[in-house]
């Protein structure tokens, strides 16, 4: 015996009950188009992700009040040059940097638009290292001198310039003083861990940004620090230490400490555990439906049976074995859900690529997403056929045939 | 198992059974069916004794609930008996499980119905392909085989109309042709010619005598005389029993057969090929 006959015979037959076949199939579309997209989606997501934690190197670490507290805004708590000095102490060679955030009006000539500015040093830019493509970045000097020095971030540069020529030696107004933009940063993708906005931000130095707000430009509160230590090996004991210096400093709320150290390893980690429950609600919505859709074709199926009582009776009275026929109706199943998971996936995977073209994120072929999307499809078929396949092959041939022929 | 080639030419005149004493074909002995729901209880057989040798052309008559379609069903192993044992072709098929029965239908009996039973959206080489389809035959055997099988009832000029496209006479001619294309020993045909107008039927009953003619056993199952009177015995059952059991009476000399299909002239002689199909 080559093949089963009745895989031959059950193409016959779809054919036959096209509206009602397509209609319980829609809802299987729906859910393997689901389930495809959120498998693609999460793939193309971690893989954003590792990238980036890849570009970063694993050796930030982030001091930082800690988020788990939900303490209020006002009385947070920050560190002082004093703390800076002490750290600096315990881990000697790596940069420590922070910022000031502020959202400031840039205008040139009759251009004018608000920006997010960020008062740094230039361990920014060791510890960030954004590509620039022309100019020079902030440095120690222009810190020392309270020197009115930009430097733009390709997004910013375009609004400001639209022409598309070089901003560098030019000068802008920024919060209504004159600054010359000194560099100009190469356009980069937006990913998780930035805010998104890093291609419009504009940077200058930390004391002149302290200095436009009215304040003294020597710098008292610091509200968060970011740390990169020299090799990856070290990362675990200067994330140790300067939390045991953290911790002995602000103290600790029901044994955590009110200043935290994490590393980009534990925000990623947090960012995949989201992202996981995510999935997997979404999943479980999904999956859901394949349930509804299975029991729709389930249904189907026990209706064809019904209906074909007559023609299983004359196949079983010309020589069909109760295995052809379970073959045949598992196989109009699994063909009927199989086709219908086809379509959902490509269906899946036209939203997940239209997500993360909107995202702009890298485009993933997602063959994972495809694989499971019809392997769900082709299990739903298996289990919600089988009932309709066994009660069919299980038929007595005389009771079938007494209903008649169709 | 051997199949013996029996052709019309090795038997003498009178009876065969003395002659060759085979094994009988169909051999039922004290056959009893009772279909019981809640307190109903009907006896649909009551005790049917039958022995049909091979060759035989047997008619089944008898008034409706006589028991004479229950007894087609369980000769033909659609049906179990609810007491009492069959021999098919020697072979006992009570203890039978659901693939020996399959196969047992496959190979040795060939089913024809009133209602003509075809597959509607299969043309009919199709349709007379299939038994050969779950013999496991390779395709290019079976289309072989189903046109023989086609030619032999007259209707090779039609092996891809679908059935809506036939008459019923035709119709039932592709469910003779799907009945003897595996080359069965025995054709239980119940009622073949109650939705046939009268000259259809003749040439139902025709193609019938032409196949006993070639060797082959055929029970017929009617409640029109004369349909029986093409059969050379007839066993006659009322309330479950068999009441009588002869010679047709009426049957026409055995010699005679009217030419069917006038075009095809090797039609009427063709032998009904006993060792057409060695099925693995």
């Amino acid at each position: 015996m080559s093949l089963n006959p009745g895989l031959l015979e059950a193409l016959d037959q779809i054919g036959r009950y096209r509206l009602r076949t397509g209609l319980s199939v829609l809802g299987l579309v729906v859910g393997i188009a689901a389930v495809t997209a959120v498998v693609s989606l999460g793939e193309t997501a971690k893989a954003v992700i590792v990238g980036e934690a890849e570009d970063l190197g694993s050796r930030l670490l982030y001091i930082a009040p800690n988020w788990d507290l939900g303490e209020d805004s006002g009385d947070d708590p920050f560190l002082t040059p004093a703390d800076l000095e002490r750290m600096r102490a315990i881990v000697p060679v790596a940069p420590f940097s922070w910022e000031i955030r502020r959202p400031l009006v840039l205008c040139r000539g009759t251009v004018s638009r608000s920006f997010e500015a960020l008062g740094v040093g230039p361990e920014y830019f060791a510890i960030w290292r954004w590509p620039f493509s022309s100019g020079r970045l902030i440095d120690s000097r222009d810190v020392e001198r309270l020197s009115r020095v930009a430097l733009l971030g390709n997004g910013a540069a375009l609004t400001l310039f639209p022409d598309g020529s070089d901003p560098v030696g030019k000068s802008v107004v920024i919060g209504g003083r004159d600054f010359a933009v000194v560099g100009l940063l190469a356009p980069r993708k937006t990913g998780f861990m930035g805010d998104g906005s890093d291609d419009l931000s504009v940077y200058v130095s930390r004391p002149v940004m302290a200095g436009m707000d009215g304040s003294s430009p020597s710098i008292t509160r610091i509200p968060s620090l970011l740390v990169k230590v020299p090799t990856s090996g070290a990362v675990e004991r200067a994330a140790f230490l300067l939390g045991r210096y953290l911790e002995a400093r602000f103290g600790s709320t029901d044994g955590k400490p009110r200043f935290s150290v994490g590393t980009v390893e534990t925000s990623i980690a947090r960012f995949k555990r989201i992202l996981s429950c995510l999935t997997l609600i979404v999943a479980l919505v999904a999956g859901l439906s394949l349930a509804v859709s299975g029991i729709g074709i389930m249904n189907v199926m026990l209706v064809s049976v019904a209906e074909r009582k007559g023609e299983i009776g004359m196949r079983k009275a010309i020589g069909a074995r109760n295995r052809d026929l379970l073959g045949q109706f598992l196989a109009e199943s699994l063909f009927i859900c199989g086709s219908g998971g086809a379509v959902g996936a490509v269906l899946g995977i036209g939203l997940s690529a239209a997500v993360s073209s909107f995202l702009r994120w890298p485009p993933v072929f997602p063959l994972g997403g495809m694989a499971s999307g019809l392997f769900f499809s082709l299990a739903t078929a298996g289990f919600f056929g089988l009932y309709p396949a066994v009660s069919a092959s299980r038929l007595a041939p005389v009771e079938a045939l007494g209903k008649g022929f169709k | 198992m051997t199949r013996r080639a029996i052709r019309p030419d090795h038997r003498p005149e009178g009876k065969p059974a003395e002659w060759a004493k085979p094994t009988p074909v169909i051999l039922c002995e004290n056959i009893g069916k009772v279909y019981s729901s809640g307190r109903i209880r009907v006896d649909a057989l009551r005790g049917v004794s039958l022995r049909i040798e091979e060759g035989e052309f047997l008619a089944v008559m008898g008034p409706s609930g006589s028991g004479k379609s229950t007894l087609m069903n369980i000769i033909g192993t659609l049906d179990r008996p609810t007491s009492g044992t069959c021999l098919l072709a020697g072979i006992e098929v009570s203890g039978m499980d659901g693939n020996g029965l399959a196969r047992v239908r496959n190979r040795e009996i060939g089913f024809v119905f009133q209602n003509f039973n075809l597959f509607p959206r299969m043309t009919a080489i199709r349709n007379v392909e299939l038994p050969l389809v779950y013999a496991g035959l390779p395709a290019r055997e079976r289309g072989l085989r189903a046109g023989e099988a086609l030619d032999r009832v007259g209707l090779s000029g039609r092996a891809l109309h679908f059935p809506n496209e036939l008459s019923g006479g035709q119709r039932q001619r592709v469910a003779i042709a799907r009945a003897l294309v595996a080359g069965p020993r025995i054709i239980l045909a119940d009622e073949p010619t109650g939705n046939l107008d009268t000259g259809a039927g003749e040439e139902i009953m025709a193609i019938f005598r032409n196949l006993n003619a070639g060797g082959a056993t055929i029970v017929l199952v009617t409640h029109e005389r004369e349909i029986a009177r093409h059969a050379s015995r007839l066993v006659v059952l009322r309330d479950g029993l068999v009441e009588s059991d002869g010679p047709a009476s009426a049957a026409p000399a055995p010699a005679f057969l009217p030419p069917i299909f006038p075009d095809s002239a090797s039609c009427p002689a063709a032998p009904f090929p006993r060792e057409a199909v060695r099925c693995p």
